[in-house]
């Protein structure tokens, strides 16, 4: 049995004739918190989309658990107009329920929306319109929603993003507590150093092509990052 | 048999509003045409501002008048012509996007001056037409025929039917795609199913308020409910409430002062707007 829940091999992705990944092969190891990493431009959310199997790609993606694996996903933001009147209670009914949400919600989604909400300590902000979060509540609302779908891999795109230190600081350790409680796959993106150094088991590091991977002491190094981010004063603000 | 039911929903019509505006037929048919046409406004209205695709709204409802037009050249029933030409530039829309890298707002502009400038060159060449153009640029929701009801109530059917599917989905993919990574393929067909809808429901009400003002009757009730609703289920009902009880006030007020119907409609959404926007931002009000 594999320690692996992804292996890629030889993944390649080309939009519009330019390369935006050039095969890419390694392993996300199961149960663990693997952090892609790379500057921008690298081709981090590309890579994540290949995962998720939203855009065309040569090479392959596969899931040692087979590909009916369920997948959580947390996207880096919402497109919330300020005057937007979804509520976290109306995200959980409008994913989880077939009937329309303005028929009302099921007895079975407010249940769902309350264990889940209270997983990710957000259950007194269940009928507070999601407008009016602040950055790292939303986050932890949208997290709930992803492992509501009872997912095996958890997949967060730049969750702590324009979070601030304190907001990042409470959803590393959420990250770290549901990997550890739920045995759950994590796989996030970042381009804070520091966060990734501080709650990743694995490291991804890429620029259009895999310039490392490996545990944190070993792949956080100043070549790496050198080669990577193409400035190793980099490497003391990561640890 | 549709005659009959029309004059058992007349013979209702009179039992529950004894009063002499309500007499005319053409005052009840007006009536029913408003009750058809307030729900599917209510519901494709939400997923028009919500998908920030108001200013597509306002594409198809001028394309019409190419549609409306062609429809007069070829002698085709306009209203049939334009639903075809409106379902034509929706289906126009989501192609040129999806396969050139034209910004969505910049597409709709260009498609929005074909459709009037086309239908500006069909009506100059054939002046006579000018005059039949009116009740389709400002409405007359009084000249509502029995037939246009009936194709309104399909279209009620068939918007509700769609709305039970797929409400939920279109909302959290107003939020975000990746809400929906599992049903990922099937959200380029959810748009332009919706666009195909709005177009047919544009073509459809087009009576009511025009095609200069048709987009309004879509757009303000969903932001007015949106600005005053407490959660998102509630939307739907509060801007059923606001189309309906508008309209019913519009139809009566025009009624008696000899007023177009559509502009009333217009307006008294408007004021109903400000009322609404008055309410949450300096009472915190929400419904």
């Amino acid at each position: 049995m594999t320690n692996d829940a992804i292996q890629v091999k030889e993944l390649s992705v080309k939009i519009n004739e330019t390369v935006i990944l050039d095969n890419l092969s390694f392993t996300i190891p199961k149960a663990q918190v693997t952090s892609i990493i790379g500057p921008n431009g690298a081709g981090k959310t590309t890579l994540l989309s290949a995962i998720l199997g939203m855009i065309e790609y040569s090479g392959s993606v596969e899931f040692c658990d087979g590909n009916n694996v369920k997948i959580g996903y947390v996207p880096q933001r919402l497109s919330l107009a300020k005057d937007s009147a979804v509520t976290a209670a109306d995200l959980f009914t409008m994913t989880h329920q077939k009937k329309p949400v303005y028929l009302g919600t099921t007895r079975r989604c407010g249940v769902i929306a309350e264990e889940y909400l209270n997983l990710v300590q957000m259950a007194h902000y269940k009928n507070r319109k999601l407008s009016v979060l602040s950055g790292g509540e939303l986050q932890r609302v949208l997290i709930g929603l992803a492992l509501s779908r009872k997912p095996s891999i958890l997949i967060m795109d730049e969750a702590s993003a324009g979070i601030d230190f304190q907001g990042s600081s409470a959803l590393d350790d959420l990250t770290r507590k549901l990997n550890r409680e739920n045995s759950l796959t994590v796989i996030m993106v970042s381009h804070d150093l520091s966060v990734v150094n501080r709650s990743s088991d694995h490291i991804v590091c890429i620029n259009k092509t895999l310039v490392c991977q490996g545990p944190p002491e070993k792949t956080l190094t100043p070549k790496s990052i050198a080669n990577a981010f193409g400035n190793p004063a980099l490497h003391s603000h990561a640890h | 048999m549709l005659n009959e039911i029309f004059l058992v929903i007349y013979h209702f019509l009179d039992i529950v509003l004894p009063f002499a505006w309500a007499e005319p037929v053409f005052m009840k048919n007006a009536l029913i045409a408003l009750v058809l046409i307030a729900p599917a406004a209510a519901l494709v209205g939400i997923h028009l501002t919500a998908l920030h695709m108001a200013f597509f709204g306002d594409a198809i409802s001028h394309s019409a008048f190419t549609g409306i037009a062609l429809g007069f050249l070829f002698s085709v029933n306009p209203s049939l012509s334009m639903a075809i030409f409106a379902v034509a530039i929706s289906i126009l829309i989501y192609f040129v996007e999806k396969k050139s890298n034209i910004a969505m707002d910049n597409i709709i502009s260009v498609m929005m001056s074909l459709g009037v400038a086309a239908g500006l060159c069909i009506v100059s060449f054939r002046k006579s037409f000018m005059r039949d153009f009116q009740s389709y640029l400002f409405g007359d929701i009084l000249t509502v025929s029995q037939g246009e009801i009936i194709v309104m109530f399909l279209v009620l059917v068939f918007i509700v039917i769609w709305s039970y599917i797929n409400y939920n989905r279109l909302a959290l993919m107003s939020l975000s795609p990746l809400l929906i990574i599992d049903k990922a393929k099937s959200r380029g067909l959810s748009k332009l199913l919706f666009s195909l809808l709005c177009a047919v429901l544009v073509a459809v009400s087009i009576k009511v308020t025009g095609m200069l003002l048709i987009t309004s009757l879509l757009v303000i009730p969903a932001v007015t409910a949106r600005l005053i609703a407490k959660s998102e289920g509630r939307i739907f009902r509060i801007a059923y409430m606001i189309i309906a009880g508008t309209s019913l006030f519009a139809l009566i007020v025009s009624y008696y002062l000899d007023m177009a119907t559509g502009g009333v409609i217009i307006v008294f959404l408007s004021v109903l707007f400000f009322i609404a926007y008055l309410l949450r931002a300096v009472w915190k009000i929400s419904l």
